[in-house]
């Protein structure tokens, strides 16, 4: 296995809201479904065993299975590894053991023992997909903060400009406002999605430089 | 509790798109005014903002809406007032200090570029962009749209030769 691009840390904000309990655990069991079920499908479809199942139900199966493990959180510090390289790995072991019930269920012929195989990069691609589903976590809290604090429109251009690439011109034109007032209320916006991105990248790496986090993702974009 | 989650939006299917948002997560290295934006962007920064254009440097031009907003001062007066901040930022002894030297100086450069189409400043053209357009975004509106356009002016600056 090559080595991983980002260094092995362990994750203070997993630790302390494992450490506090049973509402703790929920919280990082949500944030691991959240972020993580994009990249788990992502490999999934990319694997020998994608016969087994329905995408999304296999990875449901995987997040009920495992997430109500008790020493699952633990097993992944004692590893070191990175968190997506330990689900991929936990969600190989997984995939075996929903080949060997089918088989025992005779809904599949014999089964091999092989490895869970990936056609092409599996690590680069469970990154770029780990890195769409963080933006896409990092814009939905956005949209939602904007929204709480009567910000609709300021995301509005935000969403118009960044993701569609429409010219603060024409956002201007269309609203009936100046293009310099289109770019500050976009602004705006932004300083809302950069703090959320930035705090669920921190749950993530441990790494406190979310600023070397974000380049190294940069690269394999 | 396993709820199906949704798959990501269409436009983040575009590469190019997901790493722009990505980017934007960048905070680079600490500059001075990113503490003016963030005691701005605090829940009493209005308030802050109002402080702070009520005490000197800025004070002294009268009413600093009508003297910046507006244009209503000349070119000595900017001149002064980007030279008084600058010694109030390097005599500083308190943060109090340090930031209305700080705005004192973006809002003379901001003054200078809307209402006299000078770049009294030697910031890249880029640089001076996103400070002016990072100070509108936690300015009451009036300032936002004051800076607002005085970043948009920055951005369609000549770059200032080395």
């Amino acid at each position: 296995m090559k080595e991983d691009v980002f260094p092995a840390t362990l994750n203070t904000w997993i630790r302390d809201q494992l450490v506090a309990g049973d509402l703790g655990r929920s919280e990082v069991n949500r944030h691991i479904m959240s972020v993580y079920f994009f990249p788990l499908r992502t490999y999934f479809l990319g694997t020998s065993e994608r016969w087994l199942g329905e995408p999304e139900e296999i990875v449901q199966g995987f997040f009920a299975d495992r997430l109500a493990r008790e020493g699952f959180f633990t097993e992944w510090e004692r590893s070191g590894k990175r968190l997506r390289r330990w689900l991929i790995t936990a969600f190989n072991f997984y995939l075996k053991e929903v080949r060997r019930r089918k088989w025992r269920d005779g809904r599949a012929g014999p089964v091999n023992e092989e490895p869970v195989s990936f056609k092409g990069d599996p690590e680069r691609e469970v990154d770029r997909a780990f890195v769409v589903s963080v933006v896409q976590q990092a814009m939905d809290r956005a949209t939602e903060m904007c929204r709480r604090e009567n910000l609709d429109r300021h995301w509005d251009i935000f969403e118009r400009h960044y993701c569609r690439g429409v010219s603060y011109n024409d956002i201007a034109s269309d609203l009936e406002i100046d293009a310099a007032r289109a770019a500050v209320m976009a602004r705006t916006a932004g300083r809302k999605f950069k703090s959320a991105l930035r705090d669920l990248l921190e749950k993530d790496a441990a790494n406190a430089d979310v600023d070397s986090e974000i380049m190294a993702l940069l690269e394999i974009m | 509790m396993f709820n199906p989650q949704p798959l990501p939006n269409e436009s983040l299917q575009n590469r190019e798109t997901v790493s722009r948002l990505l980017q934007l997560g960048i905070s680079g290295p600490r500059r001075p005014v990113d503490a003016l934006v963030e005691r701005l962007s605090a829940a009493d920064g209005v308030a802050y903002f109002r402080q702070m254009i009520g005490r000197a440097p800025i004070k002294n031009l009268g009413d600093p809406e009508v003297a910046l907003v507006h244009g209503r001062c000349d070119e000595v007066a900017v001149d002064r007032l980007k030279e008084a901040s600058k010694r109030l930022l390097q005599d500083a002894i308190n943060d109090t200090d340090r930031l209305a030297g700080l705005a004192g100086y973006f809002f003379a450069v901001a003054a200078a570029l809307v209402h006299q189409d000078r770049n009294i400043t030697s910031r890249s053209t880029q640089e001076l962009h996103e400070v002016l357009l990072e100070l509108a975004s936690v300015s009451p509106p009036v300032w936002a749209r004051f800076l607002g356009a005085a970043a948009v002016k920055a951005r369609d600056l000549p770059t200032p030769k080395k």
